[in-house]
């Protein structure tokens, strides 16, 4: 090292790193405009021969537009660091009015190596925002509109669910009905995944291909055919699958869910499988990845399930599972509450049946 | 690699390992992902009692409930006495030997422990994405991005075929959900 010593490096990188760490850049004709910032804990500290920064920031933002907004979605980039990668964070199930603010919070933790930068480690930038009536505005250059709106009707889905147990069996059967869903997000069993794409080396020596076995939904716009991956002790990969519309509306994006077994009849959400195909209405696609799931501890795969999770027609209208398929199926204990489901009981575990009715009745 | 026994990663997670075990698995720790996360998952579990125990009634008679946890040692106790074979008194001078064996053996393995290669974490070749007991990250060669979980709330967290993954929370001082998502291409 020439003209900087090592000490003095770290302490102008410390210094500086906090302050000039995150640029938070909205379009100026945005309907969503930043009110404030508030930088917390934000700290930087040294590891080895690489800085750690821990970012911790609330941004309350406003709605400047006319129409509520439903949800929010904002990119993180951190280009210097992981060139190969992004970030983003969305906040759904939103019910904000013109003129209101709300908080999104950013918690995030850089590593990289000890060296001086010019200019702002991490950008954030807005995405998209996604209005009541579904319309959206932003760059969607991370298809956060397509996310976004999945979820709203799956919001729009679960809401209508407690109300109908609200009317029919009434308060107290609500209160049983938010007591199984947390029983339900408690008990998810959960598997630790590392994903990769371009075929990293593996261990795959020990393995084979699996095929699928399908959950066939007559009411699913699509009707999965056939499939198979590649499966070890600890990695999952190349899968491929074969889809038919049997739907009258053509279909531009899917997704399959991705379940494992193990001997001991444990299941797992192992993951999903996206695929953003055309297909006209009775036509087969085939479907495959390049990606790895691997599992730091070995699970003995004994089968896979797999199941239509979510379709997008043409003209951007969803197709989401009903939740009395998920339920038939066992599914709702795998894949967990949508992010609706899990914002309502967080507000009976919190405020109580009273304030989960009222906002019920909000919408 | 051989990895520390389960028990002994949730004593180090407790910080109630006696000093050399604990040398002895902060040394493994450092090469060692796997059981990283197994004690990063021992303390995770150890905040959530914390925070089930703060839950407690407020009237809870701790009083009582030690009364008979102590009412069911003894009683344990009891009836190991019952079907226990009488104790034999240790020779001193057989204890010497052990002691002395053992000591040799530990300067034999010793020395052979520390000139003996040891494993590293393996080098990362692509870009990926994980999820972490902190948060998810996309983790590359010359460093990583993460998005922090918090600590109170049950995560949900999805991986993706595309190369993604999705961890989603309720922030508790909010209320609102918060869905984070990281991505390599």
């Amino acid at each position: 090292m020439s003209m900087w010593s090592r000490p003095a490096l770290l302490a102008a990188c410390l210094a500086t790193a906090a302050a000039q760490t995150l640029r938070v850049d909205f379009p100026a004709e945005s309907p969503v405009t930043v009110v404030s910032a508030d930088w917390g804990a934000s700290e930087a500290s040294p590891r080895g021969g690489a800085l750690v920064i821990d970012l911790h920031t609330t941004l309350r933002l406003r709605n400047s537009g006319a129409a509520p907004i439903r949800g929010v979605t904002l990119v993180v980039l951190a280009q210097e660091v992981t060139p190969g990668g992004k970030a983003s964070v969305s906040v759904p199930s939103l019910n904000v009015a013109a003129g209101e603010t709300f908080p999104v919070r950013i918690d995030l933790r850089l590593l990289r190596p000890l060296q001086a930068t010019v200019g702002p480690l991490v950008r954030v930038e807005l995405d998209g925002v996604l209005f009541d009536d579904l319309t959206f505005y932003g760059p969607d250059r991370l298809n956060s509109r397509r996310a976004m709106t999945a979820w709203e009707i799956e919001a729009r889905r679960d809401r209508r669910y407690f109300k109908s147990v609200l009317a029919a069996r009434g308060p107290e059967g609500l209160r049983e009905e938010m007591l199984v869903a947390l029983a339900r997000q408690v008990d998810r069993p959960s598997l630790e995944v590392q994903v990769s794409r371009r075929g990293r080396a593996t261990a795959l020596a020990a393995g084979r291909r699996l095929e699928f076995a399908f959950l066939r939904w007559p009411d699913a716009p699509l009707e999965p055919l056939a499939g198979t991956a590649l499966v070890g002790p600890q990695e999952a990969r190349d899968a491929t699958l074969e889809v038919r519309n049997r739907s009258a509306r053509p279909v531009r994006y899917f997704e399959i869910g991705w379940i494992l077994r193990d001997r001991l009849g444990r299941e797992y959400l192992a993951g999903s499988v996206p695929a953003e195909i055309p297909l006209r209405p009775g036509e087969i696609a085939q479907v495959s990845t390049d990606t790895t799931f691997r599992f730091p501890r070995a699970v003995a795969v004994e089968a896979m399930k797999g199941f239509v999770s979510r379709v997008e027609f043409d003209n951007g209208e969803f197709w989401v599972p009903s939740r009395d398929r998920l339920a038939g199926d066992r599914l709702d204990r795998l894949i967990g509450p949508s992010p609706e489901e899990q914002r309502l009981v967080n507000l009976y575990r919190k405020k109580g049946l009273e304030a989960l009715i009222d906002e019920l009745n909000r919408f | 690699m051989s990895h520390p026994q389960a028990n002994a990663l949730a004593l180090f997670a407790g910080g109630d390992l006696p000093w050399w075990a604990r040398w002895r698995v902060r040394w493994h720790l450092g090469a060692c992902e796997t059981c990283r996360r197994e004690v990063e998952g021992y303390r995770r579990a150890a905040h959530w009692f914390r925070r089930a125990a703060a839950e407690l009634p407020a009237n809870f008679d701790w009083e009582r409930a030690a009364a008979e946890m102590r009412a069911n040692i003894q009683l344990g106790l009891e009836a190991g006495e019952c079907v226990s074979a009488p104790e034999r008194a240790a020779s001193p001078i057989r204890w010497r030997v052990v002691a002395a064996l053992a000591s040799i053996a530990v300067v034999v393995v010793g020395g052979w422990w520390l000139h003996m290669p040891h494993p590293r974490a393996p080098r990362l070749e692509a870009p990926l994405v994980e999820s972490t007991s902190d948060g998810i990250q996309i983790r590359e060669p010359e460093g990583s991005l993460a998005l922090l979980n918090p600590r109170a709330a049950p995560v949900m967290v999805y991986p993706s075929a595309e190369g993604a993954m999705t961890a989603r929370f309720v922030d508790e001082e909010t209320g609102l959900v918060t869905v984070n998502h990281v991505y390599v291409e």
